[in-house]
């Protein structure tokens, strides 16, 4: 195909723009929080801490260093796959968090996979029927749900499904140490829906606006003076046209999921970065702080990324535009 | 999440600065209070009993430490100590591995251990495990919570072995009370050898299997446990949870067994939801403002004076901790037999007289005394307590301003004993104890300046007799009451919950929650 050469060259400019991005956001990290306020050595050793064993601890870590020389032995290490230690358990970070990464991006994952389809569903069968009964309900509907913050919305499932009105649910996840994420698929349902309700209506208001816009153009007229059947004008024409503007609103949501999982972990106790964030914010653990941080950056900069290129390849006069 | 529930029933990481467990109580106070009564049946073995914790990424496993509150479960599950406080505070061998401790004198206290008391690896535990225990305790280097308040009073080179079972402590100091201090649950006997990094042994009911700090620990059951028939539980499991929100609701959901420190907001919701228990002691820990005395304003007694008269105490217990707890009176070492020695009244708000004693000391409404009251977050009840008394003390008129100031974990290092005037909290501890913590810290410098009370209190340490021990204790309390440096609003309650299928829990006052998790677990079991 000829377009296979231009969108190459496109998704190689992109990413070298995604590098400069996280170097960029490198920075702030490592400025941010070093702000924090507190001496991480102290935090670690304690009152009784002795003078020797501070100096001791802060070599260990570098942190006698000027600030220019640690950001560029952290930066360094991270590029050469050195994520460095943890002040408090003094272990290799990614040994630790590793799993924790894992458990986190797949909540991500089936998150996005359940709420993609059934965000496009709705949005596009709200768009076929406008103002009609489903187009209304669902609109308030998903207007209700979009103004409730994931926190309350949880604490709702919470509620109805694990603790008071019914125990059908676990109401946090609990997975051993050793398990995958995937061990106890019953464990992240109420997590999941929380997730999903957080990022459904916008994607379905943005595919509703968009699928409208198309079905009002000429060349969908064009379609139905042919005679062929609506079902086939939705799908096979208005759709896919329809779909730019959607991937960039769920990158968006899905990049927005991977800070907002920080809340539904804590909610859920689910054993993923947004606790472990949360702890290590608290004992001033710096290298760990850092690395979630640059982690979730990374999750943005690759969503967004994901989605240009399925905006570009799903838009034909973006698509034109390349070569 | 919630700053009005009372966080980590008030032990965190500062409790590990606070040499927690060191307690020195010889006390029949709390004899004849209800106890929850072992059932009748015959306790059932086997099963799997998961109890939530609060806790982190932090956590350690230590048989003679702790960092944070989680710790305090996993170690008396693995370790056990010499003497064990029972329901009246008295120092026992019943669930201790002593056989005998015979205190000579104030400084000569010979233990001989129970025998054919084994390891978890099979070894048999003997003098050079005790001596090698205390050895690790008093380590300069590695700087045990408990290492400071030890050293005071004793070198362990000192300490000599008599035979294989038995060992002699000298102290370096006479002490008091030194029965209690072997009870203090952190001071467990380790085998030779034994390091945090390397196995974890110790001789308790269950021996660990994994540890992943800020997710799980799993005990399994010690099968050549000392006493014949415990424990029930097939395995232990302790989970961490980041909030107590989260902790709630998997034990409401049935996900766990029993969860520790429920925020006191929930324990109605628990209580009607049906199948569960709570268990609700107060016992003497307490939440305090602290004022340092070397300094303006507080070197000045009268505007001491003026900020106890400043608090209405119920109205922060009701805020605070939802008036789960009791009123203060400025007094520490409720535990203790001598406590409010002088029978002194109920301390009450009185505003006229703070006025009063504040424009003797020079302040007035355009010249107004102005001080931060900061308070951490990881502690629930300070924030609420402080914010309280930022706007009790606005009834002054303008004479006296109190800015609150709400900080993260972060205060404990950065604020906490640096500033004139800040929060605290402690838990249970005798009265003498409580005077040698408090100066450990720093918290008050009382007794630096005041000299004549830190003559009492080196005299009354050192007093064996109870009596002339006593008349020494009420002028002590006659200080801390009329002149000393700490406003002690509330006394907080402790709360757990459980599953009603959960047996013999005992509800009483304890320093640590459900009864010292039920003995290190050993007297729990389904029913």
């Amino acid at each position: 195909m000829s377009i296979r050469i231009p969108i190459g060259k496109f998704i190689a400019k992109r990413l070298v723009f995604g590098v400069v991005t996280l170097l960029v956001v490198s920075v702030l990290i490592f400025v941010l929080t070093n702000a924090l306020r507190g001496d991480p050595a102290s935090i670690i050793l304690g009152r009784e801490a002795t003078p020797e064993a501070l100096k001791a601890l802060r070599h260990d870590f570098g942190l006698d260093q000027s600030l220019p020389s640690q950001y560029w032995n952290w930066i360094s290490g991270v590029v050469r796959g050195d994520l460095g230690r943890s002040f408090t358990t003094r272990l290799p970070i990614w040994d630790s968090l590793s799993s924790r990464v894992g458990a986190s991006l797949f909540l991500l994952f089936v998150a996005g996979v359940v709420s993609i389809p059934i965000s496009i569903a709705i949005g596009s069968y709200a768009a076929a029927r406008r103002d009609g009964r489903f187009d209304s309900g669902s609109g308030i509907a998903l207007l209700i749900l979009a103004a409730m913050p994931e926190f309350v919305v949880g604490a709702l499932l919470v509620i109805v499904f694990a603790t008071t009105l019914t125990h059908l649910l676990p109401a946090t996840t609990y997975l051993s140490p050793e398990d995958p994420p995937w061990a106890n698929l019953k464990g992240i349902i109420l997590p999941v829906a929380t997730l999903v309700i957080a990022v459904t209506p916008y994607v379905a208001r943005v595919t509703r606006a968009a699928v409208i816009e198309v079905l009002e153009s000429d060349y969908i007229e064009m379609a139905r003076l042919k005679g062929m059947p609506e079902r086939t004008v939705l799908w096979r024409h208005a759709l896919p046209n329809a779909l730019g503007p959607v991937f960039q609103v769920i990158a968006l949501n899905l990049a927005y999921l991977a800070g907002g999982v920080i809340v539904v972990e804590w909610l859920f106790n689910f054993p993923g970065i947004g606790t472990a964030l949360n702890d290590s914010v608290r004992s001033r653990d710096l290298p760990v702080v850092q690395f979630l941080a640059l982690t979730i950056s990374g999750v943005y900069v690759v969503t967004n990324l994901v989605a240009d290129v399925c905006t570009v390849l799903a838009t034909p006069r973006l698509r034109t535009k390349l070569t | 999440m919630n700053d009005n529930e009372i966080g980590g029933g008030g032990v965190t990481r500062r409790e590990l600065l606070k040499g927690a467990g060191l307690m020195a109580v010889t006390t029949g106070l709390f004899a004849g209070m209800p106890t929850t009564a072992l059932a009748a049946t015959k306790p059932k073995k086997g099963g799997t009993f998961r109890l939530g914790v609060v806790g982190s990424t932090n956590d350690i496993l230590d048989g003679q430490a702790i960092v944070a509150k989680a710790d305090q479960a996993r170690l008396v599950a693995g370790f056990e100590t010499l003497l064990a406080f029972d329901s009246n505070f008295v120092p026992q061998n019943k669930y201790g591995l002593a056989e005998l401790v015979d205190v000579k004198s104030t400084t000569k206290t010979v233990v001989r251990l129970k025998k054919g008391i084994q390891f978890h690896d099979g070894k048999p535990m003997t003098a050079d495990d005790l001596l090698y225990s205390w050895e690790r305790l008093l380590d300069a280097k590695l700087g045990l919570p408990s290492y400071k308040a030890l050293a005071e009073f004793m070198d362990p080179a000192q300490n000599r072995k008599i035979d294989k079972y038995t060992v002699e402590f000298n102290l370096k100091k006479p002490t008091v009370g030194f029965k209690s201090t072997l009870a203090g649950y952190t001071l467990s006997v380790v085998p030779k050898g034994y390091t945090r990094e390397g196995k974890q042994i110790g001789t308790g009911p269950y021996k660990v299997a994994s540890f992943t700090p800020g997710r799980e620990s799993r005990h399994l059951r010690n099968k050549n446990y000392w006493k014949a028939g415990k424990p029930y539980f097939d395995e232990v499991i302790i989970q961490d949870f980041a909030d107590k929100t989260a902790l709630v609701n998997a034990l409401l959901s049935g996900q766990i067994d029993a969860a520790v420190d429920i925020p006191l907001t929930a324990i109605d919701q628990i209580k009607g939801a049906s199948g569960y228990a709570v268990s609700e002691v107060s016992g003497g820990a307490w939440l305090c403002m602290a004022m340092l005395t070397d300094r303006a304003p507080f070197n000045d007694p009268r505007v001491r004076q003026a900020m106890r008269l400043v608090v209405n105490r119920q109205e922060i217990l009701a805020r605070a901790l939802q008036g789960h707890g009791e009123i203060g009176n400025d007094l520490f070492g409720k535990i203790d037999e001598f406590y409010n020695a002088n029978k002194y009244p109920q301390r009450q708000q009185d505003i006229a007289k703070a006025t009063a004693l504040l424009q003797a000391a020079g302040y007035s409404k355009d010249k107004p005394l102005e001080v931060d009251l900061p308070a951490p977050d990881d502690t629930g009840g300070l924030i609420p307590m402080a914010q309280a008394f930022a706007e009790q003390a606005k009834a002054l008129g303008g004479i006296l301003k109190v800015t609150a100031k709400a900080m993260d974990s972060a205060y404990w290092e950065s604020t906490y004993t640096k500033v004139p005037f800040y929060t605290s909290y402690w838990s249970p501890r005798a009265y003498l104890a409580q005077i040698g913590a408090t100066a450990g810290y720093g918290e008050t410098l009382y007794e630096k300046t005041n000299a004549e009370y830190n003559n009492l209190y080196l005299q009354a340490s050192g007093e064996g007799d109870d009596t002339k021990r006593l008349a020494v204790v009420k002028q002590l309390q006659k200080f801390d009451y009329e002149d000393g440096a700490y406003i002690i609003p509330v006394f907080n309650a402790f709360a757990d919950a459980y599953k009603s299928k959960v047996k013999g829990v005992v509800t009483r006052p304890s320093q640590l929650n459900l009864d010292y998790y039920g003995r290190g677990f050993q007297d729990l079991y389904f029913g």
